[in-house]
């Protein structure tokens, strides 16, 4: 009995294949559409002919700050949201001759191409795309900007073990891809052991719905609205993704105090929906708006429940957005995952953990927070029509 | 049990029903179990999870709803804390009272600087008081805080705190959280005092900034006793069983909380516990800190920014899915049953399906063996029942048909039988009949003209086996003579000039001897085409040839005699009258005499013409012998002088005599001369010297032998052989040396009547005479004698002497007159009555006249009017007890018919020789007189 139990609970797919031999049931036509796309390797696709970011307007003035933005990332979209309505940074930037402009990406991964190839100069991303930009030691990360789950979601609670072979849908280069890439090693398996299905992550909970992958693997608010909308989808494994504020070295050279201003705008973001309810729903409400035209999709969340998300992904984050040594000190969160993705060769050549470390600079928040006045964060004026 | 089908590939038998009971019970085993694990672990590539995976999900729900409710818990606790935190770092009292007493403390350090008792005085104070009284309520009202406590942010001294030893303190000690206050507003430190124990050790340090105006006034700082609220919330967990777990671990995976199960490192070091403490939270099948599998659901619970707590819910698994275990088993215990109860249903169905089968099997089995007689008996009404009523009628056809068959096949193989017994005897009789017969046989390729195939005597005749014939041909063995002929006949047979030839040929023997033998071949004729074999008869025919050629031999020799016999006769004649005349005229003269020298001279010159006419005789075997017992050797040991002065020097003789006395009845000088003869050729054929061997023997000889060399009978014959070294004769001469005046001798030298001689001699002594030779090596002339053992009796009768008469009376038949008168005057002037007739008929008279008289007759056997034998018949029939001798020329054969008549009577030859006539008369005349 005992060894029938052992047998049973370890060979479970295996004695499935017995059965399905004794029974001689007919396979019951499941025949798979072979039209995943698999991407295994680090190189960032060449972005220059994506359909829609061939249309953005980079234009090489030098007054103009381009930063990449994500619309569809709370708490970092809301960021984003805030700073383009910001007045007083508008109106500092401007007294150094400087305008901000915002650019919004699918994925933190597509940010650094276009940070790579200097058409960006501020991203904010989550931390895989992050590391694998300071690892270059081409930028400056200023701060923290989120600190939330990334979840993979099933249609069934299974383990993630049970994913084995199956297809997940992906935003390679993104924090949530590495999110999956945990969740694969806690299941002892990596990208090879299941099929990666490159998507968007809006797109990602009506592909699970229709059985066009298996499971898929997002930050918010994706999951929240994977899971208001399909009810029975359940999130199987959740991983802390953080998000961050990082400038490119070049940038952070000539325009210093540009840089400064922008991570101040970022302070006085937080401390502004920190303020009131009301405050962070209307900053939710504006994020839904950008959100919905950029991805084209109708919000499934409320105000509400957004706004709990984006409370939720800044929680964690105190009154002033230090990204905390204990991230970046050997064996530190980010140190563990510069190994990791170093280890599974998604990183550039020239990529080292140095340069990493090197790119967290304390100081520039060390100097807002000592003149809280000079910087303004904690007065508000936004454009909030 | 085992069947050998016709095939004769060996299959296991198995009963059908045995078959019937395995197949439906692998069935039903088979979709038992096929439902059973369906039903637990679900239906690959469908919907359908089965109880398992439904069990295993169910309990995932629960540990992740369980799970997110604790940490739930956690955080609302934690927001609690935060909140008491906030509602007393806020409230403007306490930020009033708490610059009223920096104030004072300043105050008291400015009045007293070295002095300690300054906090026993700032003790006294109002605003402490106040503090401490707000302090105090708030640990009550919670009563989770061991203590709280207001530090002043510019000297990190404890300014209030609900521990009395504590104030006036240093607090924050690690700059790092000196640093993290100076721009966080709140901060959570967790303290593990004793890592090693698992239960109170735990506090946990709320950092508060309490700000006046956004300016940093203090820090309010809550240190909990985390513990027992823990223990609280995670023992306060329903759902998880008995197994069921919670376990906190902090962001280096030391529990927080006691553990349920004994643990002893400091480390949690299960997956889960791992996994949580770094930011994960999911579920999975894994072994716990026990090393046990369980099912676990791991949490994050985020503190600050930088660091958080893992959190575990498990359960065991082999909990979970006792309920999976026990229906698994009850499921295997169900399908046991339903199997062994189909089984026996199935044994019961197929032992009543099967019956009618079996039974037609065990009917098949038996025809199968030969009992067309055996029928099914089975009535079942289904297609079976039909099945053995048609098996059966088709029995009964085969039976019938097989009775039919059987019959016909009997008289067909009778007749058969008959017809193959006959066909062997047939053929054995053919085969006997070329096999046995008493000629050769032979079937020969008419093309090649080799041997197929040949009878036993044809192997006989030509001294060759058949398989050596079967390598040689036909023309091979033909004697050169005769292929010509041979060939010219095969052809006209070949080309149907004719039908068949017969001949006579000579072919060599394998021995190399030549044969002669008759050859009859004759084609075996085959419908419209030409004959592929001949049929050859061989006869051997050289026994007849060579009888032939004795034949002719022996009557041309008769020839010979018969010319020189009578000559010799006629001389003889007339020598025995001149002889007997000359005798009476020496007896009548006296001896010195003047006359009785020429008479002795005539006498001697009568004798010498004697002789010649004798040895003439003796060839023609007309000569009349004297013959006497005498040994071989004695007469050969006679001659052995008169050899060597024969042959000379240059030859070397030597003689062997048998150890044997080789008694024979001989003439002597005959004898004499035939060996000087023989060793006179032999020397004649050694002119330049050799070994001349004379032996005797004593030999017996053989049937074979004694016909082969035309001799009376077989017996002990003496034997003596002349062998020289000389040059020897060719075999086509061997015929020739005996017919006379042959020879190879100079005219002068030789006559060629030496062998002839011999041959004469030997032949009148009842002998023979053989001849070997080879030519160049030398030649061995040998001659028999028949030995005698009465011989002594015979020659000691002739060595009587002649003596006078009593004037017996004599009658005498002699046709020649001057041979008539000199005996009569002879047996006259010994004392005789003699009473002569001229022939046969004038005996009888004279003998009738005078037949108490006489007391012998002497008579000539050839004689005019009645000869010798016809008279004596007729005078034994007058006085049967009368004595007769016979007188002749010739002498008699042996064989002749009248031999047998006169078996008994004496002979003399002419020319009488008158003593020994004389003594034969008186021993006669004796004879008679005592048998009177
Ligand atoms: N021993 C022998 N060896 C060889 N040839 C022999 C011998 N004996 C006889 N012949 C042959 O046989 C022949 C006949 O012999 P045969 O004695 O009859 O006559 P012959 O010797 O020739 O004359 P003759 O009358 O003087 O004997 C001889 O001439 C001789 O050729
Ligand atoms: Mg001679």
């Amino acid at each position: 009995m005992i060894a029938i139990k052992r047998y049973i609970m370890n060979k479970p797919s295996a004695l499935g294949i017995i059965i399905a031999l004794i029974t001689c049931f007919a396979a019951i036509s499941c025949t798979k559409t072979e039209t995943t796309e698999t991407q295994h390797s680090s190189a960032i696709n060449d972005l220059s002919t994506h359909p829609l970011y061939s249309t953005y307007d980079f234009g090489a003035k030098d007054n103009i700050i381009d930063l990449g933005s994500q619309p569809l990332g709370v708490p970092i979209g809301v960021i984003s949201e805030l700073m383009n309505r910001d007045n007083i940074l508008k109106e500092s930037l401007s007294t150094l001759g400087l305008k901000l402009r915002s650019h919004p990406f699918f994925k933190g991964g597509d940010i650094n191409y276009f940070l790579k190839n200097g058409k960006l100069d501020i991203a904010l991303a989550g931390d895989m795309p992050m590391i694998a930009a300071a690892a270059t030691g081409k930028v400056i990360v200023l701060s923290l900007a989120k600190q939330q789950f990334s979840s993979l979601i099933a249609r069934d609670s299974i383990p993630v073990n049970e994913l084995k072979g199956k297809k997940i849908g992906n935003a390679f280069g993104s924090s949530a891809h590495y999110s999956l890439l945990l969740a694969l090693a806690s299941a002892d398996m990596t990208e090879k052991d299941v099929t990666l299905v490159k998507m968007k992550v809006s797109e990602m909970p009506d592909a699970l719905a229709n059985g066009n992958i298996d499971a898929f693997v997002a930050w918010e608010p994706t999951p929240t609205i994977a899971l208001t909308k399909y009810k029975d989808f359940n999130v199987i494994h959740r991983s802390i993704n953080t998000s961050y504020l990082y400038v490119t070295k070049d940038f952070a050279e000539r325009h210093p105090r540009a840089a400064q201003l922008i991570a101040a705008a970022q302070i006085r973001a937080m401390r502004w929906m920190d303020e009131s309810e009301e405050n962070l729903l209307k900053a939710s409400e504006l994020q839904l708006k950008t959100s919905q035209k950029f991805s084209g999709y109708p919000p499934v969340l409320k105000t509400a429940t957004n706004a709990a998300l984006i409370k939720n992904g800044l929680s964690a984050i105190t009154a002033a957005p230090f990204i905390p040594e204990e991230y970046y000190k050997e064996n530190g969160r980010l140190h563990r995952e510069f190994i990791f993705i170093e280890n599974l060769g998604k990183l550039p050549e020239e990529s080292t953990w140095e340069n990493a470390h090197r790119s967290f600079d304390r100081n520039i928040l060390i100097q807002i927070m000592k003149d809280p006045a000079g910087f303004r964060i904690n007065e508000y004026d936004y454009n909030l029509i | 049990m085992s069947k050998t089908p016709a095939s004769g590939h060996k299959v296991m038998f198995t009963h059908i029903r045995t078959k019937m009971l395995v197949y439906f019970s692998i069935l039903f085993i088979s979709t038992f179990l096929s439902i059973e694990i369906i039903n637990i672990f679900g239906l690959p590539f469908t919907a359908f999870k089965g109880d398992y995976a439904v069990e295993k999900s169910k309990s995932f729900k629960n540990l992740n709803l369980i799970a997110d409710l604790e940490k739930e818990q956690i955080l609302k606790w934690l927001d609690k804390i935060k909140t008491d935190s906030m509602t007393i770092a806020e409230s403007p009292m306490i930020i009033n009272q708490i610059k009223t007493a920096k104030q004072d403390i300043k105050e008291l350090q400015a009045a007293k600087p070295e002095d300690d008792d300054i906090w026993n005085e700032f003790s006294k104070r109002p605003s402490y008081i106040i503090l401490l009284q707000q302090l105090a309520i708030a640990k009550k009202a919670y009563k989770i805080y061991k203590s709280l406590q207001i530090i002043d942010s510019e000297t990190h001294q404890i300014l209030v705190s609900t521990d009395r030893n504590e104030l006036g303190k240093t607090a924050y000690n690690d700059p790092a959280l000196r640093q993290k206050m100076k721009y966080d507003d709140i901060h959570i430190t967790p303290h593990i005092h004793d890592p090693g124990q698992s239960s109170g050790a735990l506090t946990l340090d709320i950092h508060k900034s309490i700000t006046d105006n956004r300016t940093h006034l203090a820090y309010l700082d809550l240190h909990i006793v985390s513990e027992k609220l823990l223990k609280q919330i995670l023992l306060s967990g329903e759902g998880l069983g008995v197994t069921g777990e919670t376990l906190i671990v902090d962001e280096n995976a030391r529990p927080l909380a006691p553990l349920k199960y004994k643990y002893t490192e400091n480390r949690i070091r299960s997956k889960p516990a791992l996994l949580a403490s770094e930011g994960q939270e999911s579920f999975m099948i894994t072994t716990d800190y026990r090393g046990i599998e369980v099912l676990a659901a791991y949490r994050y619970i985020p503190l600050t920014s930088s660091f958080g707590w893992g959190m575990v819910v498990k359960q065991d698994r082999e909990e979970i899915m006792s309920p999976i275990y026990t229906k698994i088993k009850h499921s295997i215990y169900l399908t046991l049953a339903g199997v062994i109860a189909l089984a026996v249903f199935t044994a019961m169905i197929a032992r009543n399906l099967s019956r009618p089968i079996v039974q037609m099997s065990r009917t098949a089995r038996a025809i199968k063996d030969g009992d067309l007689s055996a029928r099914v008996l089975v009535d079942t009404g289904d297609e079976v029942g039909i099945l053995a009523e048609t098996f059966n009628s088709m029995i009964q056809q085969i039976q019938d048909q097989n009775a039919d068959l059987e019959q016909k096949v009997k008289d067909r193989t009778t007749r058969l039988d008959l017809a193959n017994t006959e066909l062997i005897a047939s053929e054995e009789r053919f085969r006997a009949i070329f096999e046995q017969a008493a000629v050769g046989v032979a079937q020969i390729d008419s093309k090649t003209g080799t041997y197929c195939r040949v009878n036993r005597k044809y192997c006989e005749i030509t001294g060759y086996s058949p398989e050596e014939l079967q390598r040689i041909s036909l023309a091979e063995i033909t004697h050169q003579d005769n292929i010509e002929i041979d060939r010219r006949q095969m052809n006209d047979l070949l080309e149907g000039r004719i039908r068949e030839f017969s001949h006579e040929k000579q072919i060599a023997h394998k021995n190399s001897s030549v044969i002669w033998v008759n050859v009859t071949i004759s084609p075996m004729w085959k419908a419209g085409a030409d004959p592929d074999y001949h049929i050859e008869v061989l006869e051997d025919i050289t026994a007849a040839k060579e009888l032939e050629a004795q034949l002719l031999h022996a009557h041309k020799m008769e020839a010979v005699g018969q010319l020189a016999g009578g000559v010799a006769h006629e001389f003889n004649n007339i020598l025995t009258a001149i002889i007997n005349n000359i005798y009476l005229m020496q007896k009548k003269t006296d001896s010195d005499g003047p006359i009785s020298g020429h008479i002795k001279s005539v006498m001697e010159l009568s004798n010498n013409a004697a002789r010649i006419a004798g040895e003439l005789l003796t060839f023609s075997r007309k000569q009349k012998y004297a013959f006497s017992a005498i040994s071989l050797n004695e007469i050969m040991q006679s001659s052995e002088k008169m050899l060597h002065h024969y042959i000379g020097a240059d030859i070397d003789l030597q003689i062997n005599f048998s150890d044997a006395a080789l008694p024979v009845i001989a003439d002597k000088p005959q004898i004499e001369q035939a060996i000087m003869n023989l060793a006179t050729n032999a020397r004649d054929a050694m002119p330049d010297g050799g070994t001349l061997c004379i032996s005797t023997a004593q030999i017996e000889v053989d049937n074979a032998f004694a016909k082969a060399n035309d001799l009376e009978k077989a017996g002990i014959y003496a034997v003596l052989c002349v062998t020289d070294t000389g040059k020897g004769i060719s075999e086509i001469n061997k015929k020739k040396v005996f017919e006379p005046f042959y020879t190879t001798k100079a005219v002068g030298e030789g006559t060629g009547l030496g062998l002839p001689i011999i041959y004469g001699i030997i032949k009148q002594h009842m002998g023979c005479i053989t001849l070997k030779s080879t030519e160049g090596k030398g030649t061995t002339f040998c001659i028999y004698l028949p030995i005698k053992e009465q011989a002594d009796k015979e020659a000691a009768s002739i060595s009587q002497s002649a003596q006078k008469g009593n004037a017996e009376t004599i009658l005498l038949a002699e046709d020649d007159e001057s041979v008539r008168k000199s005996i009569t005057t002879i047996l006259e002037s010994y004392n005789y009555k003699v009473l002569a007739a001229s022939n046969g008929l004038d005996a009888i008279k004279l003998f009738e006249e005078n037949i108490e008289d006489v007391k012998l007759v002497i008579l000539d056997i050839v004689m005019p009017v009645m000869k010798g034998e016809e008279a004596l018949q007729t005078i034994q029939g007058m006085k049967p007890d009368i004595h007769f001798i016979f007188t002749s020329g010739y002498m008699p054969k042996f064989s002749d018919k009248t031999k047998s008549i006169n078996a008994d009577i004496p002979f003399i030859a002419k020319p009488i020789i008158p003593d020994k006539f004389l003594m034969m008369i008186s021993k006669m005349l004796k004879k008679q007189s005592t048998e009177k």
